[in-house]
């Protein structure tokens, strides 16, 4: 128990892993960011790609609603 | 296949881009220098240290961390009007999303800077990242700051993108250079009704999570204050008071911003009068918030009377700082609601001039706050009452800041829409979808 109070007092206090948490903020949101705009981009290819499904217009014509 | 979108002032929007102007070159020139005498300023700072700044023992923050605060409350403008008032389904906020987002991309660098500049060793500025540890104020900063640049520079392109492209298709007779980073920014964008789809989808799904962003960021700067147990700074209100201070001098901002583009850009007929009638509304309401803050700030510290806390109040109301207390209180507050509720009706003139004032009085306004208490100190070895008098150094960085936004904020409406085509434009395609939906967006209930 100690030793988990001690990990968790080590993270706030000791030098360093506060630096690691801002890094693997950064890279995480440049991750996300990156696959959100190939997503927007590729709409295209998998509009062409798929065939059109009553399904799928109808949830975007609701969420336009 | 491209979704078909007209947009009745695209001509007028897109006229700015075609030809840059001998006014342009020589005003980029004259801001140019600004920066450079700036830059003259930080080097005899660089290599003489900060002695040849007014900040001392014990007054260590003045100026430059004024900067600080004051740019990135600037920034918060674009977040406010591009993703709150998109959550709240404000329509009449499309036109003037690209100008206000421009401000938080181009202050928020100078924001980040403020703090390099401030520091006698700016190459530690890396020590967040080696040493970081959380229980430091500094790195929630750190992390906020960065994670809301990052961001916002993402939110702005995102909504950006369909513009390039268009400038892609249509600005053909513009130099080879120009055409060339249209052709890389736009990322081969086609303007398909499922593309424009998506992008409506994740500029609403950033939206929530900007602002929760930035809420959180001036909340955060407001602690790196707050954390400490000086007087004036520790209050639970000091996180509110910066956020409403930031949306009130950012939206101010906003509306300079836009009187300036109307006028040089010729775009009347695509940012109307009646936007900066929209504007007006807000900033009588964000001036009564503002005058709330306040009376709720001091009225507390009065009834308090800890001998601490009131050494700083009395500063403020007829000591030392009273002239600039009282200055900050006539600019922000007493003539700004004058104006915006008896002139700025219809009068873009007026309202420029108290968007003005307000944030010549929103930077003293951080000034008081972060200065005064500093030069009373409580620790034994440092009895003495602190004094700070900025030099010309400080000055010249903090035109060159300023200089430095205004030249990006300059340059980038030159080559870049500044009023969204996309999204003020209407759909002319597809005749069924037309009449209850006018394009690929959010149309919500009670919206038209």
């Amino acid at each position: 128990m100690e030793q988990i109070v001690s990990a968790i007092s080590g993270f706030f206090t000791d030098a360093g892993p506060g630096g690691v948490v801002v890094l693997a903020v950064i890279v995480l949101a440049s991750f996300v960011y990156f696959v959100v705009i190939r997503w927007i981009l590729q709409a295209d290819e998998d509009e062409l790609s798929a065939p059109p499904k009553a399904g799928r217009d109808f949830r975007q014509r609701s969420f336009n609603k | 296949m491209p979704e078909q979108r007209t947009n009745k002032d695209e001509v007028s929007i897109l006229a700015p881009l075609r030809e840059v102007t001998n006014g342009d070159r020589l005003l980029w020139a004259i801001l140019v220098g600004l920066v450079g005498f700036g830059g003259y300023a930080y080097y005899q700072q660089w290599t003489s240290g900060l002695g040849v700044t007014g900040l001392n023992r014990p007054v260590y923050w003045g100026v430059y961390i004024t900067n600080f605060v004051f740019f990135i409350g600037l920034a918060h403008s674009g977040t406010f009007i591009s993703a709150i008032l998109r959550l709240a389904g404000a329509e009449w906020r499309k036109p003037l999303t690209r100008a206000a987002e421009a401000i938080t991309i181009f202050s928020l660098p100078f924001g980040v800077s403020s703090i390099l500049i401030d520091m006698g060793r700016p190459e530690r500025a890396f020590n967040v990242i080696f040493y970081g540890r959380f229980q430091s104020p500094l790195l929630w900063d750190f992390t906020a700051v960065s994670l809301y640049m990052f961001s916002s520079v993402v939110f702005f392109y995102l909504s950006l993108l369909p513009d390039i492209a268009l400038c892609r298709d249509r600005l053909t007779e513009v130099p080879a250079w120009q055409q060339w980073m249209y052709r890389l920014l736009a990322l081969g964008w086609q303007g398909s009704r499922q593309q424009y789809h998506r992008l409506e989808r994740v500029l609403d799904g950033m939206a929530i999570f900007m602002t929760m962003l930035v809420v959180t960021v001036h909340t955060v700067v407001s602690w790196v204050f707050g954390m400490t147990v000086q007087p004036g700074w520790h209050t639970a209100l000091i996180g509110p008071f910066f956020l409403l201070g930031a949306i009130f001098s950012g939206t101010a901002a906003v509306v300079i911003a836009l009187a300036v583009l109307r006028r040089v850009y010729h775009l009347e007929a695509a940012l109307p009068v009646s936007l900066f009638n929209s504007l007006r509304k807000l900033l009588i309401v964000f001036t009564l918030g503002w005058l709330y803050m306040m009376v709720a700030e001091y009225l507390t510290t009065f009834y308090g009377s800890l001998s601490d806390e009131m050494a700083v109040f009395w500063q403020k109301f007829t000591g030392d700082f009273a002239w600039m207390f009282w200055l900050m209180v006539v600019l922000v507050f007493v003539l700004p609601l004058i104006i915006y509720v008896f002139l700025g009706k219809d009068r873009i003139g007026w309202m420029v001039t108290a968007s003005v004032l307000v944030n010549i009085g929103m930077w003293l306004e951080r000034y008081v706050v972060i200065v005064p208490t500093e030069t009373r100190p409580r620790l034994l070895y440092e009895l003495v009452i602190g004094t700070y008098s900025p030099t010309w150094i400080e000055g010249a960085i903090t035109l060159a800041l300023f200089s430095g936004m205004i030249l990006l904020y300059a340059v980038f409406t030159r080559y870049f829409p500044i009023v969204p085509v996309w999204e003020t434009a209407e759909v002319v395609d597809e005749a069924v979808e037309t009449t209850p939906r006018r394009r690929w967006g959010i149309q919500r209930a009670g919206t038209k």
